[in-house]
């Protein structure tokens, strides 16, 4: 049985979720978890002024239901509960996160997986997984963990990113990987690669496109179809190395990130 | 007891507890697995000297690797879990690392844990990077051929080592076709490997020695060059005696092989020239884990 919150209508005012803990709720009464303190708007509320409760508590799964897209900071400091949400979200989502999995059946808003106000790192941990669009800043200080979006992201993903794996299912945005330290993105859309990759060259910020390490792409591409299962539809396939290529960086903060670019064989991309 | 007309001596194996662990090697092609296993699991027949008994369980299909590459199951076993750690980054470092395309996984899981890319990832003297994929942390170090791929740690369990049979024969040559009769048998079953040279070794060690310092000397009850002068184990008409030692993963793998050994070694030479099955024991003192043939017989 799992956990089911469904938002009542709330008008124009914005629900901030980020003081709610998914992982407090297992095995407590739904009558404590109604009685949960949020802010909607500039006011304190109980989460049952917000949301209709039902459904048990017994396991770590919880579905979010209805106006969603009122909702901020969803799976702030998320360590183990799996969250589907059957909507969209608001900015913040999985802020802090360090387990889990948050599974968005829409879109969301600006920075996916960051820090919270004040903190030098975001996610640490988890999955989460957005099957539409995201906003900008997506991965911003990602530590570890990874991010998934089907669609498009805004300008500045994973900004300043540190560690961890972020898959889009778009070519990489403005100002991408800017300050990037480690880590990984890989975009899936070949639109616009070859448009980019002379940019990248003259920023100096990126190395030269080079060809993916066989093994590791083989463990990536394996991993990416378990997340994946059958539901990525209308997405190229990440199984060739051959089709892809990959970007070393951001060295102006002498970087090791990666970014790994789908590249037409017979596109005469040059590569290193 | 007989079977195909060799008699089955009324003994029992004695085997020790140890630590294990498996890993997955992988490559590029067939050959480089073959030629960094070799390496692996080189001067690694017995814990006396060499640390680790280590051998290749099997050989795995591209399907049934962690990467999709060609590659085999090492089994390695040792008398501690400290010497297991010692030992297993060692070979790692200078047999898989060094050996052009090569990548190892963890092949077994528990929760003590035993350091793969943990300790090698310093051979990248900073340009390593780890990656968390799937709950499993890789690390991947940039070598001349492109990367070495690694993952963080393998698990080490519980297990058995030391199960044996001997084969005694009238002469050498049909204690050999008892013996690899019996090793391709046992090569085919899994959480077991026979760690000495093709599986068998002439040496069956005695406790102790005259000389000091000696932890193991040879066993002259069974050397047939010292029948007449010894407390020989051997008639007038055993002439020679090989020895298939079994380390498993747990009892069942143990007997399972010793089993399948017996079977295979009396099938092949039982009525022509081998005489008899026995088992190497040190009177059921030292080790823990006791086989009677008989029983693993019936």
């Amino acid at each position: 049985m799992t956990l089911e919150l469904r938002v009542l209508n709330t008008g124009d005012a914005r629900i901030d979720m980020s003081s709610v803990r998914f992982d407090r709720f297992v095995g407590t009464s739904l009558d404590q978890i109604r009685r949960t303190l949020i802010t909607r708007g500039n006011q304190l509320v109980e989460l049952g002024d917000c949301f209709e409760v039902t459904g048990s508590t017994s396991q770590p799964r919880c579905r979010l239901m209805g106006e969603t897209q009122a909702l901020d900071g969803v799976g702030s400091e998320l360590k183990h509960v799996e969250i589907v949400i059957e909507g969209s979200l608001g900015r913040h989502v999985g802020q802090d996160m360090r387990g889990g999995e948050i599974d968005v059946r829409g879109s969301v808003g600006d920075f996916v997986g960051g820090p919270s106000r004040g903190k030098r790192s975001g996610m640490r941990g988890g999955r989460i997984r957005i099957r539409g669009d995201a906003g900008r800043f997506v991965g911003y200080r990602l530590r570890r963990g990874s991010i998934f979006v089907d669609g498009h992201c805004g300008g500045s993903l994973a900004a300043e990113m540190v560690a961890g794996t972020i898959v889009v299912g778009c070519a990489p945005p403005d100002d991408f990987g800017a300050g990037m330290r480690r880590g990984t993105i890989v975009c899936f859309s070949e639109d616009l690669v070859d448009d980019l990759l002379p940019h990248v060259g003259e920023s100096q910020r990126f190395s030269a496109p080079m060809p993916v390490p066989d093994v590791m792409h083989r463990i990536l591409a394996r991993w990416v179809r378990t997340v994946q299962r059958d539901e990525y539809r209308g997405q190229p396939s990440i199984e060739r190395a051959s089709d892809w290529c990959r970007l070393l960086g951001d060295c102006v903060v002498g970087g090791m990130g990666e970014v790994w670019l789908r590249r037409r064989i017979d596109a005469g991309v040059p590569v290193q | 007891m007989q079977i195909n007309s060799v008699p089955i001596d009324d003994t029992f194996a004695e085997a020790f507890d140890m630590k294990a662990t498996r890993l997955i090697l992988t490559a590029a092609d067939r050959q480089w697995v073959r030629e960094s296993s070799a390496a692996l699991t080189g001067f690694g027949t017995s814990v006396i000297a060499c640390g680790l008994e280590i051998a290749v369980e099997r050989e795995l299909s591209p399907e049934e690797t962690p990467d999709g590459r060609p590659g085999c199951a090492v089994l390695a076993f040792a008398v501690s879990g400290k010497e297991l750690e010692k030992q297993i980054p060692r070979r790692t470092g200078q047999c898989v690392l060094t050996c052009p395309t090569t990548a190892i996984f963890a092949g077994i899981d528990g929760e003590k844990r035993i350091p793969l890319g943990k300790t090698l990832r310093y051979f990248g003297d900073g340009f390593q990077i780890s990656k968390i994929l799937g709950g499993r942390r890789y690390w991947r170090i940039p070598v001349m051929d492109g990367e070495f791929l690694c993952e963080q740690d393998t698990a080490r369990v519980d297990a058995v080592g030391g199960g044996n049979f001997l084969m005694i024969g009238e002469d050498m040559e049909s204690v050999t076709i008892a013996c690899r009769a019996a090793v391709e048998a046992i090569r085919s079953l899994p959480d077991v490997i026979t760690p000495f040279a093709g599986g068998a070794t002439r040496s069956g060690s005695k406790v102790g020695s005259k000389y000091k310092g000696m932890v193991a000397s040879t066993n002259e009850a069974y050397c047939p060059t010292l029948r007449g002068i010894v407390d020989s184990q051997l008639s007038g008409d055993e002439h020679a005696v090989l020895e298939v030692v079994i380390d498993g993963m747990t009892a069942e793998a143990v007997a399972s092989a010793m089993r399948t050994g017996v079977l295979a070694a009396c099938d092949a030479a039982g009525g022509r020239g081998l005489l008899r099955i026995t088992a190497g024991n040190y009177g059921g003192k030292l080790g823990r884990h006791h086989f009677p043939l008989h029983e693993v017989l019936a």
